[in-house]
């Protein structure tokens, strides 16, 4: 059913048609919307499920890991601070191999202080054994809990959705709220055989000494990888009961495209939008989404931009003494391959900064005209009265 | 127990790491350099308590709604409850570890209770048989009283001489009916009877019977005379007849001599005494006004008293003293001067000092005396002005006790006198070694012949208190100032059966189990039972410590809430 919903509240919505069992919950700006709509529902009846204030994020994710131990289903909600304060408890919900699902509002992390959108947040997670998908707009909000949840629950490994601060998470867009019927034919009930069974008592994520270690941890990435097709297939599923299409790599005008421009998020839709603009000033452009970052999609990437001639990967976050997250992992994709476009590595909209169409546009037109481009490239920086 | 696993390959291990088998080859309490140590200690009540009073055991009875229980774990220790839970100044309120929490446990007003429950019901007191030997006790105050009771349990044949025609001594003829009634004294002293112990009245050891047929017709004697002389005031050279020791008046009220008084009384004193004359003048129809050298902070009659005395609208003047009385038109003419307080005296309080100059005079109908009384020594015939009594009686092989040996002065400190000396003369008679004197020996370990633990007493420090929810203390009602003071009825009433309960479940039970399972509850280890408690069967409780898996964490002792588990290195 159609709705008029901001992001925060569309991922409710999909918590509440995922039918989960178990909400620990503590309040962080932008993500508050979520817990508190959500606090409602269970307050009110319409869902059936236990609320959990607890007094930090740090213990949201411990609650979490108790309720999935015990086999409910189970959620939480935060955003930057928050995300980095549950740091530990993210890495042993992975390695404890948890059905757990997250929603990330994408905010920066302090200091400075600052409550508005980019990714350093979940891109400073990227290695802590977490699924991690990054929803363009509402519609995907909604939908990617169900799909997280089909998925963390066939590969035991943990999933985060993450949507951008305010440009999604407060932003009004109509939104199709699957039926209940829908939904529950596309997620079953869940039910899982590693949590605790009272007939066989156990001790869950014990103490592995170095003889055994290395083989819990294979275990543990093996899932991971495994994850991509999984979620192809539960990409598939959805399509097939509700219409909606997604892909962990979704590709804009790539197939002629000369320079292509790799991003992760709502700024996608801006990317679309600079894209169409260049096109019409005859710059064969095109764009690729990165949906699912974690695991990252190796070979989709390298199918996809087996033509290009530049990759303008722009980053959300950098990380100091190095460049962007997604820049990296992309020239390391790309390596050993015989596809080798140059690659810039560009910074924006750090700290909640606006990204525009003519921003991304100007700078694609820009490094074409660029001999020595720096790495990273920061858009839009205020820059120094030229000394020449 | 588990059998070693071995995985050679990556797909013999398990999608979700958990274990496969029990931890119980792995004996964690190889790591341990601390051990808990169960340690049952005395509680600072029962310690400040001149009877040793078990009162950790007798509130933890009563907090569980065993009030038999209770009553019993009382009586085996205190002789007469119901006396000493309306009269006792109450030293274990003042040691109370609950007071640095919120308030100290009304101790007194449960043992209050329990006393008037153990009138209703005779105890089933732990007792010997009959051993056939004599014990004579010369006066029935409480001292007397007391030791006579438990000789009795003891299996001895007691006689006790009194000289006055009914039994009781100073809680007869001393303590005001409004705050001992005559019928509650009779009952206790029924009760004792009851256990075999034979009192005669009106016999006047040193006068109707000597000192020294006693040794010979018994076969031990304890004296508890008294301290009933009451002390003189000077008052110049006055020798008419208006001035009356306020003992005396308190003993002819008692005896229902005075019924009746009018005019205007000086009572000239600031201990109990002076007080309950007072107060039992305003109740006789005169109007009292005490006069003390000190001042109200050094005043030593019990607090409570004083505070009933001011609300019955006693005048108290302080820091006065009269120095002559004369007649005049048919009144008495009294001398005051102001004092003011110098240097500390024997007694470590500062002695008072006239002001010269600060004379004036009031005039009166009568003075009423009550400035301390001095020990009575009267049974010792000719030798009653013997430098060292005490030691005169020993070479007769009669042991002193009670006000006359020296004591605080209180019935509890008389009380327990008379229970030591219980213990002293079976130890003599049934060839034992006597109580050692440093040592707090109650009368369920002289029965059973075991020693007491031989600790500190439990420290507030030790006491868990997060188990514990802040409460008020239980404050006994006292009836209306204004409706109270033309009746001799009780001014304080003691609490009814809830409130009683209510008040027992304040206590922390310092030092005793009592199976609340904490202990348990919280060794991460599991290796902590406990064996036997309060609960299960009285003292002697026991947690037994898994000395395969205790770490000696120190959990158990941090969360005890009554400090019964300390760590020691083992």
């Amino acid at each position: 059913m159609k709705q008029l919903l901001e992001g925060n509240h569309a991922v409710s919505m999909g918590v509440l048609r995922s039918r989960v069992q178990v909400i620990p919950a503590y309040p962080i700006t932008p993500q508050t919307h979520i817990s508190e709509l959500l606090a409602q529902f269970t307050s009110d009846g319409t869902m059936d499920a236990r609320y959990i204030k607890v007094e930090s994020e740090h213990s949201a994710m411990a609650a979490c890991i108790g309720a999935a131990t015990a086999g409910a289903r189970t959620f939480t909600a935060t955003s930057s601070q928050g995300l980095a304060l549950m740091h530990e408890m993210l890495h042993w919900a992975a390695g404890g191999r948890l059905p757990i699902v997250m929603a990330c509002v994408n905010r920066t992390l302090g200091s400075p202080w600052n409550i508005w959108n980019d990714q350093s947040d979940s891109m400073a997670q990227r290695d802590a054994g977490w699924l991690q998908f990054y929803c363009e707009n509402n519609q995907d909000c909604v939908d990617s809990v169900l799909l997280a949840y089909a998925v963390t629950e066939r590969v035991y490994t943990p999933a985060m959705i993450i949507l951008d601060a305010f440009i999604l998470s407060h932003t009004t867009e109509p939104v199709d709220v699957p039926d209940e019927k829908q939904a529950d034919s596309f997620l079953p009930k869940l039910v899982n055989p590693h949590a605790i069974d009272l007939g066989t008592p156990r001790a869950f994520s014990p103490v592995v000494a170095p003889d055994h270690f290395t083989e819990v941890k294979y275990r543990q990435f093996d899932a991971a990888r495994r994850a991509l097709s999984v979620i192809d297939e539960e990409h598939k599923k959805f399509a097939d009961i509700f219409g909606r299409e997604y892909q962990s790599v979704e590709a804009y005008h790539t197939e002629d495209a000369e320079v292509v421009i790799a991003a992760c998020g709502a700024v996608c839709g801006t990317i679309r939008a600079a894209v169409d603009r260049l096109r019409e000033k005859n710059i064969p452009a095109g764009m690729l989404k990165i949906r699912t970052f974690r695991p990252f999609p190796v070979n989709l990437i390298r199918s996809a931009l087996s033509g290009a001639k530049a990759l303008f990967v722009l980053d959300k976050s950098v990380t100091p003494g190095l460049g962007g997250p997604l820049a990296q992992e992309m020239r390391a994709a790309l390596y050993d391959t015989d596809t080798h476009p140059r690659i810039v590595g560009a910074v924006a909209g750090l700290g909640g900064r606006d990204i525009t169409v003519d921003l991304v546009a100007e700078a694609v037109e820009d490094i074409s005209k660029m001999k020595d481009i720096p790495e990273p490239l920061f858009l839009g920086l205020k820059q120094e009265a030229d000394k020449s | 127990m588990t059998t070693k696993i071995t995985l050679t390959r990556i797909d013999q291990y398990p999608e979700v790491p958990s274990s496969w088998g029990g931890m119980t080859w792995n004996k964690t309490g190889d790591w341990r350099f601390l051990v808990p140590v169960f340690s049952p200690r005395p509680s600072p009540c029962s310690v400040e308590c001149p009877l040793s009073n078990n009162i950790p055991e007798f509130m933890a009875r009563l907090a569980e709604g065993d009030t038999t229980g209770a009553a019993l774990a009382l009586a085996v220790e205190n002789p007469f409850p119901a006396i000493l839970g309306r009269v006792c100044p109450a030293f274990c309120t003042g040691a109370c570890n609950r007071d640095r929490f919120d308030e100290a446990v009304s101790i007194r007003a449960v043992e209050w209770f329990l006393g008037d429950e153990i009138l209703k019901k005779d105890p089933d007191l732990p007792r010997r048989k009959a051993t056939g030997k004599s014990v004579a006790v010369i006066g029935s105050g409480p001292s007397g009283l007391s030791a006579a009771r438990f000789l009795a349990l003891l299996g001895y044949g007691v006689t006790v001489f009194e000289r006055e025609d009914a039994p009781g001594g100073v809680l007869r003829l001393g303590i005001p009916a409004y705050r001992l009634p005559q019928d509650v004294l009779d009952q206790c002293i029924d009760a004792i009877r009851r256990l075999g112990a034979e009192i005669r009245t009106g016999v006047t050891i040193g006068e109707d019977i000597d000192l020294d047929a006693l040794d010979k017709d018994f076969d031990a004697v304890f004296a508890a005379p008294g301290a009933h002389r009451s002390l003189e005031v000077d008052l110049g050279a006055y020798a008419g007849t208006g001035v009356l020791s306020g003992l005396s008046l308190l003993a002819d009220v008692s005896r229902g001599k005075i019924e009746k008084v009018t005019g205007e009384y000086a009572v000239i004193g600031g201990g109990n005494t002076a007080l309950d004359a007072a107060r039992t003048i305003l109740r006789l129809g005169g109007k009292p006004h005490v006069y003390y050298r000190r001042g109200p902070d050094e005043m030593p009659a019990f607090a409570d008293e004083i505070e009933e005395a001011v609300d019955e609208g006693i005048p108290i003047s302080y820091l006065t003293a009269p120095v002559g009385l004369e007649e005049k038109k048919g009144r008495l003419a009294m001398t005051l001067v102001k004092m003011k307080l110098g240097e500390p005296d024997s007694s470590g309080r500062r002695r008072p000092v006239p002001v010269s100059g600060s004379e004036r005079a009031v005039t009166v109908d009568r003075v009423i005396t009550a400035v301390g009384e001095a020990e009575d020594f009267s049974l010792l015939g000719d030798h009653r002005d013997e430098k060292d009594p005490a030691a005169l009686l020993e070479s007769k092989g009669a042991l002193l006790g009670g006000d006359a040996a020296g004591s605080r002065r209180t019935v509890a400190d008389a009380a327990a006198d008379g229970k030591r000396a219980a213990m002293i003369i079976d130890a003599r008679l049934s060839g034992r070694p006597a109580p050692d004197e440093a040592v707090r020996i109650t009368f369920a370990h002289w029965l059973a012949e075991t020693s007491p633990p031989d600790a500190d007493p439990v420290a507030f420090e030790e006491i868990q208190t997060a188990y514990f929810k802040k409460s008020a203390a239980y404050r006994p009602e006292r009836s209306d100032a204004k409706n109270r003071t033309g009746v001799f009825s009780e001014v304080v009433t003691g609490p009814d059966e809830s409130d009683a309960q209510a008040e027992a479940a304040r206590c922390f039970v310092c030092g005793t189990c009592i199976d609340c399972k904490t202990c348990e509850r919280f060794c991460p280890d599991f290796s902590l039972t406990i064996i036997r408690s309060l609960k299960s069967g009285g003292a002697g409780s026991e947690v037994r410590v898994d000395e395969d898996y205790c770490k000696g964490c120190g959990i158990c002792a941090r969360e005890c809430p009554r400090g019964v588990i300390v760590m020691k290195t083992p």
